[in-house]
């Protein structure tokens, strides 16, 4: 790629997009942000509902990257950020259940019957292990029996993906459950019978983070501040209608702004949107097969509904994972405990209930006020709050809150890949603008990675690769820039892919 | 200059933790002769010595007739407290003997079967 | 099994000896040898003794040992018990200590499972 000095054109608001702008500030390159929301921070937004903040989902400023904390720390104060401590326990049958998993605590919660039948299980299973291990139920049932896979495992996969798990690829699960030796989970379990000064709190593999007083959004909200002010211009509400390109390249999109729309130039194009979207908005049309190929890109959606409850405490955690299948919510965060700025008043709490969907389901088409009620309905079967003491809620819809690799998705994102690539000036970056489930960590830093190509370097941001356990040596560039691609990786969250009719033809 | 090409570069995909995890599923015990013997003899000391003089301590007309029965195996040994020390003597140099023996037959049979 | 050339850690090596298997057929034939030549020396010791009764206390184990008596030809079937007696017992020792080991390897391998696969959710 050139050298270019002309003015980029950044697409979406969230981490990636942000970070683009503030990278290019630093190199006095002018950019443009295009926002079609109101607010910044996209999915790392923090939600202000009379002075209750609320995030979508959890997010734990934890990184490995260098440049990622260099940048946390370079937009925000150390006395901006609070060392948190991190538990966040797994609610299932009316008990807690440490995380990770505890021995006593485990056999208290779960019963000497209860335990016992699990281990019987396990046995069985190891004695007559299925034959065919094609389907994440399968595999995890070989490893840990179908009593402990039914527990702790297919609820809570369920109700994430929306997917039945004998319906889910085995080789996803092998990639992520095995990720950690038995050598090394039995030095963990050895260590972990020593005292700690925290009591019970529990070490797991990030038992501190850092988090913005007043959550994520207080981070994007400040790099939007300072982008402006150094040469970035952002406009919000401003979604993107149509892309133009011709052979080679992008060269403009067309922005509407209320009932305007204007046409918006440049030399370079950063964008975070979902990339069936994009395919959809380009002018003119891309090729069929394309079009046809972006359709087949699928996501799962997000809703979370708030709930202000008049009670100073409820329960210690950061969040909650619950594994009862009595229950829609999948998690439940308690924004007090990241952070006390997070409610204005003291003697409340503000709790996040989270509902894994897809977008025009039953749960996304409930109107608001029945979510709640839901909502107060779902705490009261947990016993973890009386319904009467919900004062108000709200609820936020986040759609194409991740990507899911289902059976087609590998390959129609290789034809839209192979496409997009014949546009030069056109980069893709962020979780929705890759198609890729990555933190924000990630998202950064392909941004990063983009703003560099457009100054000379020659990064392909696609051949990071997420399915990379093991740490492997970096190139003398790389490590200089304390980048260590391969590290950030082996942190991303996985994303299970869907069995298909030629999956069970092959087996 | 593009990313490192990861196939390329890749290592042997099993990592060395997971050799070590295969080495932990064949992996057989030892037994060690001399610690077993230390054990089972320190066990049946022990034992003699205290059932000795728990019956001393009980008294009775006849002290410990069962017992005393170990003195057709044990020469000098008696249901006294001297005797008590005897069978300690005693009590270990077999216990010890036994442990031995357990460990070099099951460190054999386990070589044996190796082969 | 020789691990040291194979294991560089002292750590892994700890853990690899501290949790393998106890071999059952191995430690049911150490016992067994082991009670059948107890049986069997503490009846030629009672015999070469001698006196009237001969061994009477001895004699007791013919109730669990069925034709054993305080004879040459009982020594011998003694020690046929005595082995079979003690090769059970070593196999079910280790069998149950393998069980137990197994079962803790299974609560440290479903925490660290649960641990990697919900973090890898989040």
């Amino acid at each position: 790629m050139s050298n270019g000095r002309d003015k980029v054109v950044i697409i979406g608001s969230g981490p990636a997009g942000l970070t683009a702008a503030y990278e290019l500030c630093k190199l006095e390159i002018p950019s443009i942000v295009l926002e079609k929301d109101q607010v910044v921070g996209g999915l790392s937004r923090t939600v202000n509902y009379k002075g209750y903040h609320f995030d979508i989902g959890g997010h734990r400023f934890f990184t490995k990257v260098k440049a990622v904390e260099d940048m946390w720390h370079e937009v925000l104060t150390n006395g901006q950020f609070l060392r948190r401590g991190r538990l966040s326990r797994i609610y299932y049958n009316k008990k807690f259940f440490y995380y990770p998993l505890k021995a006593t605590n485990a056999l208290m919660g779960l019963g000497i019957w209860n335990s016992t039948l699990i281990l019987l299980s396990y046995l069985r299973a190891q004695v007559f292990p299925e034959k065919n291990e094609e389907t994440f139920d399968q595999w995890v049932s070989n490893r840990f029996g179908k009593r402990l896979y039914k527990i702790f495992f297919k609820t809570y996969t369920e109700k994430v993906w929306g997917i039945p798990c004998n319906e889910i690829m085995a080789e996803w699960a092998a990639q992520r459950i095995k990720g950690l030796s038995l050598v090394a989970a039995i030095k963990s379990a050895l260590l972990q019978t020593r005292p700690t000064n925290k009591g019970d709190v529990i070490k797991t593999l990030i038992d501190e983070f850092d988090y913005p007083e007043r959550g994520p959004g207080m981070m994007w909200e400040t790099v939007a501040d300072i982008v402006q002010k150094n040469g970035s211009e952002l406009k919000m509400n401003a979604g993107v209608e149509k892309i133009f390109w011709r052979e080679g390249s992008v060269t403009g999109v067309q922005v509407g702004t209320g009932d305007q729309s204007e046409k918006i130039e440049g030399s370079h194009f950063i964008s975070t949107m979902p990339v069936r979207e994009l395919i959809q908005k380009l002018e003119p049309a891309a090729p069929e097969e394309v079009i046809q190929a972006a359709e087949g890109l699928n996501y799962r959606d997000f809703l979370t509904v708030a709930l202000v409850v008049n009670k100073p405490e409820l329960f210690p955690d950061n969040w909650i994972y619950i594994h009862d299948p009595d229950v829609h919510v999948g998690r439940i965060q308690n924004f007090k405990n990241w952070s006390p700025f997070m409610v204005p008043d003291a003697n409340k709490t503000c709790l996040g209930l989270e509902y894994f969907c897809f977008e025009g389901d039953g749960l996304w088409n409930m109107a608001d006020r029945d979510l709640i009620e839901l909502g107060k309905k779902e705490l009261k079967i947990l016993r973890l709050v009386n319904p009467d003491d919900v004062e108000d809620g709200a609820v936020v819809r986040m759609p194409k809150a991740y990507p899911v690799y289902d059976g087609t998705y590998a390959e129609s994102l290789r034809i839209v890949r192979e496409f997009l690539a014949g546009l030069g000036n056109l980069q893709l970056v962020g979780r929705n603008g890759m198609h890729k489930y990555n933190n924000q960590d990630h998202s950064m830093l392909t941004a990063m990675l983009a703003v560099k190509n457009i100054v000379g370097a020659n990064y392909d941001l696609w051949m990071v690769n997420a399915e990379q356990e093991y740490h492997e040596e970096v190139t003398s560039e790389e490590a200089e820039q304390g980048v260590d691609l391969a590290l950030l990786a082996s942190t991303q969250p996985r994303v299970p892919r869907r069995k298909t009719v030629s999956d069970s033809q092959q087996g | 200059m593009a990313l490192h090409n990861s196939t390329s570069n890749r290592r042997n995909a099993i990592a060395p933790e997971d050799e070590t995890e295969q080495l932990l599923a064949q992996a057989v015990v030892r037994l060690n002769g001399h610690i077993l013997g230390l054990v089972l003899g320190v066990l049946a000391g022990l034992g003699i010595f205290l059932a000795t003089n728990i019956l001393v301590l009980k008294g009775g007309d006849v002290v410990g007739p069962h017992l005393s029965l170990l003195g057709q195996f044990f020469i000098g040994y008696t249901v006294t407290f001297v005797g008590s020390l005897v069978g300690l003597a005693y009590g270990f140099v077999t216990g010890y003997v036994a442990g031995f023996i357990i460990a070099t037959i099951y460190n054999l049979v386990v070589s044996v079967k190796k082969k | 099994m020789d691990i040291s050339n194979q294991v560089r850690s002292p750590t892994d090596r700890a853990i690899i000896q501290a949790f393998a298997k106890l071999d059952r057929a191995a430690l049911g034939f150490a016992l067994g040898t082991l009670l059948g030549l107890t049986v069997f020396l503490a009846t030629i010791i009672i015999l070469v003794k001698g006196g009237e009764p001969l061994g009477p206390n001895l004699e007791l184990l013919s109730q669990f040992f069925i034709g054993y008596s305080v004879t040459i030809a009982g020594a011998f079937i003694g020690l046929a018990y005595g082995f079979v007696s003690g090769f059970i017992a070593g196999w079910l020792i280790a069998l149950l200590r393998n069980l137990v080991l197994d079962a803790y390897l299974f609560t440290v391998k479903a925490r660290a499972g649960l641990t990697t696969y919900l973090d890898s959710l989040d």
